[in-house]
């Protein structure tokens, strides 16, 4: 599905304290892309990455999705709209503690209609041995793994990802940026990774920098490298 | 596709069983107490409505020197008023102490319900009325002498004519002690003695549907027949006058109105609970709840599962509450009716709107007050819940505490930020301590305010005649009851006009010339003082009297004014130096037939020991009932703020804090909140009883002081810390159960 961010504008805080963390930010990301989103901390990728998802309101601007427009669209809007199109993955993966893995997995997989396979991606996820283990039963990558499945099972056209390696090893971020690739070529949803390791851009169709809250470079990644040769 | 969150509720309820399981024993009972109470007095209520119909409870009776004629019953016939023998033999001195009527076998009227046993069959067979049998440990097989016969007791039975056992229809008190009734086989009775019987005969209207005013005409008929035809009546008394009779029927539920506030209170402090443990949960689980809405799941679908446990408790409880209560609880409620009344086997019914009362209604107030909660904590973005800003604004800025050590420093931020636990905390060992404090303290209360009256009293006992009488011996005195308008308790209450000479030996210095003075009970009850004015109704005339307020008589037995008696005859517009009431130290020999009312000290101080007798099996529910609430909510209240700190505890255990310090910083809080609590809490508590109990005073028409012995609050402080210190160790187990691994694997 077809992304395009118009004029976004988002400002923090009132009166004095009041600064503006996006600057009007255009770009487009494409079907089927992968989109890395890049910036120094504090330039404002988590507030871009949560106005996409419907997260957060832009003050200005709006975000246009297939047929969507996220401006002026109510909570009850947004929710629906994260429901049928939206995938997200955070830096902490954010599992349900008393529920196993396939369950954590389930959860997700009852807000669509059309769900994938559970068992499939269980295998696609590299999870099958581990699927009835509870989170506190895994390793960190295993349960990155396990909130990928989550966000993947509805089959979203859109797929964020909020800095996923933050939290793993240099090994263990790979398997996971290799597996996200994957999913990439196997289901073809459109994706937007944020991170601050500029390396990772390297498997991207697309690289965004963000910087203080404007998008300094736009470019599409001509020399893509697959995620298991990424080297940092 | 099912949902599949639904399976954590079952690992939640297996994780924290001690929680669920102590709110749902709270809950049950609550339920449990309140439909058992509805049942039984329900089954009250249907038995004596029944009896009227079914047993051909009279509407009234009367007793002649001899026995009425056949053109008598014809006559009675004619008027369509069923008349029917109903003799009995009366033995006066039961084991030296007792009255009881020996009735012969009913046929047509007042038929008696067998309660234990069989009826009377032989001639030496008898059956005693069931609540006489249990006050003077009579059973089934025991020999009874009576009316100069041997009989062997061959059941326990209930008269529906005898449903309270009042000895004198003028009398204050039942006297279920001093006096019985029985039944015989004919046979029986007929080999008694003459001299021992009494020609009662009791009567039923044919015209199931008269009017009172219809009765009233039809029974001054048939007095005035008697009268004329030269039968010698020595007793006439309507079913509507009859105390045995209609004392029961008017008295039953009348203390529904508390026994269901109680239960709502407790059901409500339940939600409450409940509503501080979802919303503690649902701060412990924020980010899931964030990555939840974040992936698309509706704030309705969030409610619900976090409404689900309540819902199940509120459903398992209400639905356990009211099975105990129909099964088991009932029979608490039942035999505290059988005690004091003598009804029949009570009839378990089953009313719609009370069941309503008891599942629904608790189940709404549960739903309602959580889900209340639910949606206004749910009304945060999804973002807040990511980041786990869930308290308002100015909250999120750290407070910058004084220099202390830095355990202290530690211990007041874990203070700071479970104030919401402390508070619950605080008001659930308010609301438990002072159901305790009810319950303990009312006793102490009670014995105090019959001492007081014990003291007060002036006088051994007190006749109110029907006309003057040439009896020796007492003071004499007009006394004229009163109503007046007691704003409080939004009701009228009696009081007594004492119309007494100036030389009164029975209430000295209560004598004014002008106006009245007042008995301290009264001044203390109405708030009136010197100079105030009372105004009085007389009921039977509706006329209204005004009096100043002259005087504070100190007298706690009554609610009483005193006037000169002459004035007081005048206001009433009686004949000068007449009199109805005779007060005396010693035991006058005055005739029944002048009487209207006798009441003696022991009368009057046993109106109040016979309150604390019945109300015995329901304060020893409060207690344990007080106890369980104190457990439980200190229990889940305090756990509340170590579940929440799990992951920090987890986090000291791994940078090697010792248990000790970790006690300290975790649970000394709690301790010291809950300590500061009890204390605290009593001044308050104490100040509530006062309220209550001058709510309940405006129920009764008497004064109760408020009274309580150093020792009542020293054993609410004692239950209190013991019960602390036995969750304490609770505590303990489940610090020490936290593992170290939380904090490496459970990234919030
Ligand atoms: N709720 C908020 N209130 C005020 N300021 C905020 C809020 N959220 C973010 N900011 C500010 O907005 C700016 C951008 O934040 P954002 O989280 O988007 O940065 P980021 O690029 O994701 O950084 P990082 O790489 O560290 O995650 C920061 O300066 C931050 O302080
Ligand atoms: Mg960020």
């Amino acid at each position: 599905m077809k992304l395009k961010v118009n004029n976004v504008h988002k400002f923090y805080g009132t009166n004095e304290a009041r600064i503006e963390v996006l600057k009007g930010i255009n770009c487009e990301v494409l079907d089927g892309e992968i989109c890395v989103l890049l910036g120094p901390s504090g330039s404002g990728k988590s507030t871009l990455l949560n106005i996409i998802g419907g997260l957060e309101s832009a003050d200005e601007g709006c975000i246009d999705i297939g047929d969507f427009c996220t401006a002026n669209m109510k909570e009850r809007e947004l929710s629906s709209y994260r429901r049928n199109n939206l995938g997200f993955v955070f830096q902490f993966y954010n599992l349900i503690p008393n529920l196993t893995v396939k369950e954590n997995i389930e959860v997700c997989a009852h807000l669509t209609k059309n769900p994938l396979d559970i068992d499939d991606l269980l295998k696609t996820l590299g999870l099958e041995e581990h699927k009835d283990k509870f989170p506190n039963q895994l390793s960190g990558g295993q349960q990155q793994r396990c909130a990928i499945g989550r966000a993947l099972v509805k089959n979203p056209s859109l797929l964020l990802f909020d800095e996923p390696t933050g939290a793993l090893d240099y090994k263990t971020s790979k398997e996971i940026l290799d597996l996200i690739e994957k999913i990439n070529h196997k289901y073809k949803n459109t994706m937007i990774i944020v991170t601050h390791n500029s390396v990772i851009g390297e498997m991207a169709d697309r690289v965004l920098k963000l910087h203080d809250g404007m998008i300094t470079s736009n470019k599409l990644n001509e020399s893509k490298v697959p995620a298991a040769s990424l080297e940092w | 596709m099912r949902n599949v969150l639904y399976r954590r509720i079952p690992r939640d309820f297996k994780k924290n069983w001690v929680k669920y399981l102590g709110m749902l024993f709270i809950l049950v009972s609550t339920i449990a107490v309140g439909s058992s109470y509805q049942a039984a007095t329900g089954g009250v209520t249907k038995y004596t409505d029944d009896i009227v119909e079914n047993n051909l409870q009279e509407d009234g009776y009367f007793e002649v020197t001899n026995k009425i004629s056949n053109n008598d019953f014809l006559h009675f016939n004619e008027e369509k008023i069923n008349v029917y023998e109903n003799f009995y033999a009366s033995e006066n001195t039961y084991e030296e102490t007792a009255k009881v009527l020996l009735f012969n076998e009913r046929k047509s009227i007042d038929i008696p319900v067998i309660f234990e046993g069989e009826f009377p069959k032989n001639h030496n067979d008898i059956a005693i009325d069931h609540v006489f049998a249990r006050a003077r440990g009579i059973k089934i097989g025991n020999s009874i002498t009576l009316v100069n016969k041997t009989f062997n007791v061959v059941g326990t039975v209930a008269l529906p004519d005898y449903t309270s056992l009042f000895l004198n229809n003028t009398d204050l008190v039942m006297n279920t002690q001093n006096f019985g009734v029985s039944l015989l086989s004919e046979e029986g009775f007929n080999e008694i003695e003459d001299k021992y019987i009494t020609y009662r005969y009791s009567y039923r209207y044919q015209d199931r549907n008269l009017e009172n005013k219809d009765k009233k005409t039809k029974y001054e008929d048939m007095v005035k027949y008697l009268y004329t035809t030269g039968n010698s009546v020595n007793t006439f008394l309507p079913a509507d006058q009859n105390q045995s009779i209609f004392f029961l029927p008017t008295d039953i539920g009348s203390d529904a109105p508390t026994m269901t506030a109680f239960v709502y209170i407790l059901v409500a402090m339940i939600a409450f609970v409940f509503a501080i443990l979802t919303n503690s949960n649902i701060e412990k689980e924020a980010v899931i709840i964030g990555t939840l809405r974040a992936s698309g799941y509706t704030k309705g679908e969030i409610i619900w599962h976090y409404l689900q446990p309540t819902l199940i408790i509120a459903l398992l409880g209400s639905i356990l509450g009211n099975i105990l209560g129909y099964t088991a609880m009932i029979g608490v409620f039942c035999n505290f009716y059988y005690k004091s009344y003598s009804v029949g086997p009570i009839p378990v019914t089953f009313n719609i709107p009370m069941f309503l009362l008891t599942t629904i209604l608790p189940v709404a107030i549960m739903i309602g007050i959580n889900s209340l909660m639910l949606w206004r904590k749910l009304r945060l973005t999804p973002l807040r819940f990511l980041r786990k800003e869930l308290k308002s604004g100015k909250d999120r800025k750290a407070r910058k505490l004084p220099n202390v050590g830095f355990m202290k420093r530690f211990g007041m931020r874990v203070i700071g930020q479970n104030r919401g636990s402390y508070i619950t905390l605080f008001s659930g060992i308010f609301l438990s301590s002072f159901l305790l404090l009810f319950g303990i303290g009312i006793k102490p209360m009670m014995e105090h305010y019959t001492k007081t009256v014990d003291e007060s009293l002036s006088y051994n006992y007190q006749y109110v005649l029907k006309a003057p009488t040439d009896v020796e011996g007492g003071e004499r005195l007009y006394v004229q009851e009163f109503k007046t308008y007691f704003d409080l308790g939004k009701k009228d209450i009696g009081v007594s006009a004492f119309g007494i000479k100036k030389d009164s030996q029975f209430f000295k210095d209560a004598y004014v010339s002008n106006g009245i003075s007042i008995s301290s009970s009264l001044s203390d009850k109405m708030g009136l003082d010197v100079n105030d004015k009372l105004t009085v109704k007389d009921s039977m005339t509706d006329k209204e009297y005004t009096f100043t307020v002259n005087k504070i008589y100190d007298y706690k037995a009554s609610m009483s004014i005193f006037m000169d008696q002459e004035t007081l005859l005048k206001t009433m517009e009686k004949d000068e130096g007449t009199y109805n009431c005779i007060l005396s130290n010693e035991e006058l020999n005055i005739d029944q037939s002048c009487l209207i009312r006798r009441i003696s000290r022991n009368d009057i101080l046993g109106a109040s020991d016979q309150l604390l007798v019945s109300f015995g099996t329901v304060l020893a529910v409060v207690n344990i009932f007080s106890v369980i609430i104190y457990l439980v909510m200190m229990y889940i209240l305090t756990k509340v703020v170590i579940d929440k700190n799990a992951l920090s505890i987890s986090y000291m255990k791994v940078f090697g804090y010792e248990p000790k310090e970790i006690r300290k910083l975790f649970i000394t809080p709690s301790t010291i909140v809950a300590m500061v609590s009890l204390v605290v809490c009593l001044p308050l508590e104490a100040l509530c009883f006062k309220y209550l109990l001058i709510f309940l005073s405006s129920m009764i028409d008497g004064y109760l002081d408020f009274f309580l012995p150093a020792w009542v609050y020293l054993a609410i402080v004692g239950i209190g810390i013991v019960t602390y210190a036995v969750i304490n160790i609770f505590h303990l187990r489940s610090i020490n159960k936290i593992p170290m691994t939380d904090a490496l694997k459970c990234r919030e």
